[in-house]
């Protein structure tokens, strides 16, 4: 193996490490021969997944998109003219950003953040911006299954739909296949700007 | 018109004008005693009712024609004679045969409009460098013999004849002067009347010059970089007594936690002791005193020296049987020794306290003084960046003296505040735009025949306080309209910015700018509106009162304003209200009330993010808690509420409408239409008559109808001042002029007309278009 190929340091998320650490040995070194062998994946281009409770819906978004999770601030500053799923406008790293609730956003109600919501901060080009979700666990890209690349358009522009399996400890293969929303945030990001950018009406 | 008739002042009226003046309130005085019914509905034209009075218009017209053609014929002569070509002559052809264009269309005179329109466009063409100058004065010679025949024969016969529009046209193209594609490239088909819809002004504003990257170099005073270098070692020389005072308070801090671990374990055993006697060499170990310690000790072996003593005492005390103690007299016991420790722990933590307090006390002063040289190394760097005025006024100073006016009068120029400086990007921001707003006030500006004995003064006063900086530049004599378009779009880039202009005591006119030295730090207000702190700059709030111990014109709320929803907070005692600053012709206090003015803050501004942008909101601040503070423009925002402000009562007298054109015919002529129709009707010759009618308290009207071509201030001019007066918020504004472009109808709405009219306009599309303004 050419010592170049290796990178001498390599991080490991937390979930992935946990799940690593339930594998017997003959699983673990099956499980490192497939990686070795396998092409990196098109459809699957990120290492996790953040579980997050919208509602009556469970969605994923994957965590590569995101610049940050931080907590979120006790006060926000109103913007005028601002859609009704918008919090306001806070400080982040001496920037202005606005905020929103995204289970209002998706379900375009008002917004009413929870108490245990946590700030996602996303990125893309010049625009940064906000997301406030209740995040309930992590996923592992290896767990996730998507349905089919089409189902994307099937509930909004910003979704699409996708099951994800769950292998249990005993090495048996224990099928949960649940079905939640993955969300495209870049997606998420220019129909936000584009909507809170949008003239209002006045006087 | 053979003759060469002198050129005449436009603005001033002649002993006709006076007598068509009269004629037409003679009229008007009849047709008030004869008055019919208004019920019936206008169905004649404007041709019908120019019929009524086609000689008193058609000779009205006919003055202002002959003074318009003898300036092109002036500027067209002093070209050819001329060794260099000089473009600004050519404007004053386009204007002139602008004005042509508008007044002959409204009289019916369609020929003279053509050839008028001929002649505009081959002017603009050449200014535009469209077209060669030489062709250009060629096609103008051709252009101008026609239109001067054609209004002798309309003075002669009272029609304009056979006008040989077609020879003209063949003479042109002969030239290699396409008219059609000219007149088609220029102006778009746009129908006689537009109501404009409104909207919310362009966000695409720009948000700040990137000063960063304006200049790779920028010009630094040698003085004051010496400064800011000692300044900058003085800074550095704080750290290490900074660092010192902070690990003798971290040092203090570890005794103190020591001693309060101490006295912590202390508590836990004296309850035991106090109940259960604890072995003198348990207490040793939890005490670190030396006394202790050492009390402790005798304490232990003093038994067993009590007994050798009493064995070694002399025969003399040898019937004594009170045991010898070497120390004290008295007896320790282990509640004495207890109460002792515990005493000398308080003490160690009361000095530690105290030593920390003292330390804590060394340490802030160190801080203090750390921040005081941290803003004095800052004000030390801007200063770096501020540049005197004088190169600006050097270079205003030979725009003046190679103006067109100079080589023909007396011109005098005058300077004041040699001492005032500004940041050196934005007086690169403003050097531009200020040499061109004196340009086009001096250019065009024709001397009054009795001002050609006094000097001609163009002053420019410079006066700073603090953070803002305040110019005034004046002139001793009326000047071109249009100069406020050259200033109006980077002083909107400047925070905290404005502008106004006003009469001056020698009779002319005088702009006054007020913009921030440098940029960055503004001085603002904190205030409160229901949960929400906002900021507003100290130049927009003359002086806070409070609402219920001063009378207000116009009082809003900044919560309606912005469209927030009161906080249902406890009504206090005082209500504050930050009063507007008053332009010198407003009489009108207008207020803009608030839940709590907190504190002064002299926070860093920075624009908001291009889709978080609104009107009335002009950047965003970040005080010392991450919170995000928004600063606010008060006139925009009365301007432009987020919420429409509720419609006042019905109006039950006649509604009020202003006519500002300085065209006497044309200005006269919708007069009479308007009052016809039953409307209170004012006139304005210019755009600063019309400016102060505007701000009379009395009379400031329902609806405003201005030309864009007009001295001392132009229709754009006017619009760019009315939207700094809030109290002028609801005048409905309407243009009427020749300009049909899209670019213009874009220009006028962007400044916020409501509509645009194009001359000539029928009778019926204006009382339509105010009808609908006034009833909407």
């Amino acid at each position: 193996m050419d010592e170049n190929s290796i990178p001498q340091t390599t991080s490991l998320s937390r979930t992935h490490a946990e799940f690593l650490e339930q594998l017997n040995d003959e699983e673990f070194w099956k499980y490192a021969a497939n990686t070795a062998h396998s092409s990196p994946s098109l459809d699957q281009p990120f290492e996790e997944y953040l579980v997050c409770d919208l509602g009556a819906t469970r969605s994923i978004l994957p965590i590569g998109t995101l610049r940050a999770i931080v907590a979120p601030p006790h006060l926000y500053s109103l913007l005028p003219a601002s859609p009704t799923w918008m919090c306001g406008i806070m400080a982040w790293r001496g920037t202005a950003i606005a905020v929103i609730d995204l289970e209002a956003y998706l379900s375009n109600t008002v917004a009413q953040p929870r108490p245990e919501s946590m700030l996602l901060v996303a990125q893309q080009d010049d625009i940064t911006l906000g997301l406030l979700a209740t995040i309930v666990g992590y996923l592992p890209a290896d767990l996730v299954e998507p349905i089919a690349q089409s189902a994307y358009d099937a509930v909004s522009p910003c979704m699409g739909t996708i099951q994800w399996v769950y292998k249990g400890k005993s090495g048996k293969e224990v099928e949960r296949r649940e079905d939640a929303v993955i969300l495209d945030i870049p997606a998420i990001l220019t129909d936000v700007v584009q909507q809170v950018r949008m003239t209002p009406s006045y006087g | 018109m053979d003759e060469m008739i002198p050129l005449p002042d436009e603005n001033e009226l002649s002993e006709e004008d006076f007598a068509v003046l009269q004629s037409f309130e003679a009229k008007e005085d009849w047709e008030l005693k004869h008055s019919l019914s208004r019920g019936a509905a206008i169905v004649s034209s404007m041709n019908q009712y120019e019929d009524d009075n086609p000689e008193d218009l058609l000779m009205f017209f006919a003055v202002e024609a002959s003074e318009d053609i003898a300036k092109m014929r002036h500027a067209l002569s002093q070209l050819e004679q001329d060794e260099h070509i000089d473009l600004v002559r050519f404007i004053t052809v386009q204007r002139a045969a602008h004005k042509i264009y508008g007044t002959a269309g409204a009289v019916g005179c369609y020929q003279m409009a053509t050839v008028a329109q001929y002649i505009e466009v081959i002017a603009e063409k050449i200014t535009a460098e469209l077209l060669f100058p030489v062709i250009g004065i060629n096609a103008l010679s051709l252009a101008l013999p026609t239109l001067e025949q054609t209004l002798q024969h309309l003075i002669a016969h009272g029609n304009e004849g056979a006008v040989a529009l077609t020879e003209l046209e063949e003479a042109l193209r002969n030239l290699n002067i396409d008219l059609q594609e000219m007149l088609s490239s220029d102006r778009e088909i746009v129908p006689p009347s537009m109501l404009l819809e409104h909207q919310a002004p362009p966000q695409a504003l720009p948000t700040t010059v990137s000063h960063d990257l304006s200049t790779p170099f920028v010009g630094i005073d040698a003085r004051r970089f010496v400064h800011l270098v000692h300044s900058s070692e003085q800074l550095a020389e704080l750290r290490a007594p900074l660092e010192n005072a902070h690990a003798q308070v971290l040092a203090i801090q570890q005794e103190m936690r020591t001693a309060q671990a101490s006295l912590r374990q202390m508590q836990l055993i004296l309850p035991t002791l106090l109940t259960h006697k604890i072995p003198v060499s348990t207490l040793e170990k939890h005490f670190s005193s030396s006394l202790v310690t050492r009390i402790l000790n005798q304490a232990t072996p003093r038994s067993t020296l009590v007994h050798r003593a009493t064995s070694d005492l002399s025969p003399a005390n040898a019937t004594d049987t009170v045991p010898w103690d070497e120390l004290e007299l008295e007896r320790y016991n282990e509640k004495d020794v207890l109460i002792h420790a515990l005493n000398e722990a308080i003490t160690v933590v009361s000095i530690t306290s105290a030593r920390l307090d003292s330390a804590l006390t060394s340490l802030s002063m160190k801080q203090q003084g750390y921040f005081e040289q941290v803003a004095t190394v800052r004000s030390s760097t801007l200063l770096l960046r501020l540049a005197s005025l004088q190169e600006f006024v050097s270079r205003l100073q030979r725009e003046v003296m190679m103006s067109e006016m100079a080589q023909t009068q007396q011109v005098q120029f005058e300077f004041a505040g040699e001492d005032t400086e500004v940041d050196q990007d934005i007086l690169a921001l403003l050097t531009h735009p200020l040499l061109q707003l004196v340009h086009t006030c001096i250019a065009n500006t024709s001397p009054q025949q009795d001002a050609m004995q006094q000097p001609y003064r163009v002053w420019l006063h410079a006066n700073g306080v603090g953070n803002e900086i305040t110019l005034e530049i004046g002139f001793s004599m009326t000047v071109s309209g249009g100069a406020l378009e050259a200033i109006r779009e980077p002083i909107q880039r400047l925070n905290g910015s404005t502008y106004y202009l006003q009469r001056n005591a020698a009779g002319g006119v005088s702009f006054y700018l007020r913009f921030p030295r440098a940029y960055g730090k503004a001085q603002c207000l904190l205030v409160r509106a229901g949960s929400q702190y906002l900021i507003v700059p100290f130049s927009q709030v003359q002086r806070v009162v409070d609402s219920k111990q001063e009378k207000l014109d116009i009082l809003y709320d900044l919560c309606e304003l912005l469209g927030f929803s009161a906080a249902s907070t406890v009504q206090s005692s005082i209500q504050p209200v930050l009063i507007l600053p008053q332009a010198v012709s407003s009489h009108k206090v207008i207020g803009v009330s608030v839940d709590e003015i907190v504190s002064e803050i002299e926070p860093i501004v920075k624009p908001l993010i291009p889709y978080l942008q609104r009107p009335g909101l002009t950047g965003v601040a970040i005080d010392g808690k991450g919170h995000v503070l928004l600063m606010v423009d008060l006139p925009e925002l009365i301007r432009h509420p987020i919420i429409p402000q509720p419609t006042s009562e019905p109006q039950v007298e006649r509604p009020k409408i202003l006519v500002a054109d300085d065209s006497v015919s044309l200005r006269q002529s919708v007069i009479q239409t308007l009052r016809h129709d039953n409307y209170t009707v004012l006139e304005a010759r210019d755009g600063m008559v019309a400016l102060e009618k505007l701000l009379e308290e009395e009379n400031t009207p329902d609806l405003f109808l201005l030309d864009i071509e007009m001295p001392n201030l132009n229709g754009y001019d006017l619009l760019s001042i009315m939207s700094l007066y809030p109290e002028l918020a609801n005048v409905k504004i309407v243009m009427l002029t020749s300009r049909s472009s899209e670019k213009h109808i874009q220009r006028a709405r962007e400044l916020g007309a409501h509509a645009y009219l194009t001359k000539p306009c029928s009778r019926e599309v204006l009382l339509e278009t105010i009808q609908t303004l006034l009833h909407r």
